[in-house]
């Protein structure tokens, strides 16, 4: 089974400007600290692993980057994925960057969330990317719930931050942007979008569709929902 | 002691000039946005704001904009830190919302913080 047939991937890919703006933050983040070190002659463990944990994320971004621009390219092999397992191995990768963000990691897998039908390198690396940048933007002390849970014909799996809230248009513009391509710098604070973007076409990758939610109270909720595999229901 | 009000949404970045400053003898208040650092400059009047550009939920013109709005915030010196390109952000064309430096984090050092920082507080 390929997942991607008929399906439209890759349709605008980020502008280099994007991208490299994008890598820009942690480059810049990465430089002070080394020069911190630097400055102060310390062996500070703590500042040494943020500087780890910084090029870490840009690998990350790198890798991602790097893995959408093949999309189009590439048949991906579908298989049935154990929704519980992704979802695990998703919070171990991510864990040390949220500890060391003063954050938490909570994996949330309802029992019948059973197995979905995607594709176990892109989907960890979607959900790697919503969690790493959930955790990116939520302030100190809070979590990031990292869910899956059945829903009809399908398995949703969400990632819920616990940041700052942000205005109904920025929102909106967000959200209408999703798998059309980052937001202009005018129009956004902070951030391109640049990793909802790659989510979304890994989303549509793999058949699944990648929606977004903001809540009442703080944070986001940002979802994708895959197939349900049907060989459980054999059992 | 001189009062720097730190405006970074990057937490990390923000902790690590903040010591690098503090080290310099300047007491630092750090803020992660516009509105958080309006409350804290309606308590404390700080001799300087270092900020960055692009934050979360609004980009700091909105703070500037507000700070030129009241006598006792106007003359607040300003210095910018962005990774944005610097044919953005004219210091020529910021002046009139008290922005007095530009520095680029691509390039920013300690020494160069500082001495901004001393320009502006002098």
């Amino acid at each position: 089974m390929k997942g991607n047939e008929g399906m439209s991937v890759n349709a605008s890919l980020p502008s280099i400007y994007v991208a490299a703006h994008e890598l820009k933050a942690p480059l810049v983040l990465m430089r002070q600290l080394a020069l911190e070190l630097k400055a102060t002659g310390s062996d500070d463990v703590v500042t040494i692993e943020r500087l780890l944990m910084t090029v870490e994320r840009s690998l990350r971004l790198v890798e991602q980057l790097t893995k959408t621009s093949r999309l189009e390219d590439s048949l991906f092999e579908s298989e049935p994925l154990l929704a519980r397992a992704i979802c695990h191995a998703v919070s171990d990768e991510l864990t040390p960057f949220a500890q060391a963000s003063g954050q938490e990691v909570v994996v949330r897998v309802s029992r019948e969330s059973g197995v979905a039908i995607g594709h176990r390198s892109l989907l960890t690396a979607l959900l790697v990317n919503l969690c790493d940048n959930a955790i990116t933007h939520n302030p100190e002390g809070s979590r990031v719930i990292l869910s899956a849970n059945a829903v009809p014909s399908g398995v949703l799996f969400s990632v819920r931050d616990e940041g700052p809230r942000i205005s109904h248009g920025l929102f909106d513009a967000m959200r209408s942007q999703l798998g059309k391509g980052p937001l202009p710098a005018a129009d956004r604070p902070r951030s391109s979008g640049l990793g909802l973007w790659i989510a979304s076409q890994f989303a549509t990758a793999m058949g699944g569709t990648l929606t977004m939610t903001q809540h009442h109270g703080t944070g986001i909720t940002v979802s994708v929902r895959l197939p349900h595999s049907k060989q459980m229901s054999l059992l | 002691m001189k009062n720097i009000l730190l405006v970074e949404d990057d937490h990390w970045l923000a902790a690590s000039y903040g010591r690098i400053l503090k080290g310099e003898g300047y007491e630092v208040s750090l803020v992660s946005d516009g509105a958080s650092a309006m409350h804290y400059i309606e308590e404390h009047v700080p001799d300087c704001i270092v900020a960055d550009v692009m934050l979360e939920g609004h980009t700091i013109f909105a703070l500037l904009q507000e700070l030129q709005s009241y006598d006792d915030t106007r003359h607040i010196p300003v210095i910018l830190c962005s990774s944005l390109d610097h044919d953005v952000l004219s210091e020529a064309r910021l002046h009139e919302y008290g922005v007095v430096r530009v520095l680029n984090k691509a390039t920013l050092t300690p020494d160069s913080l500082d001495l901004a920082i001393k320009e502006c507080v002098a």
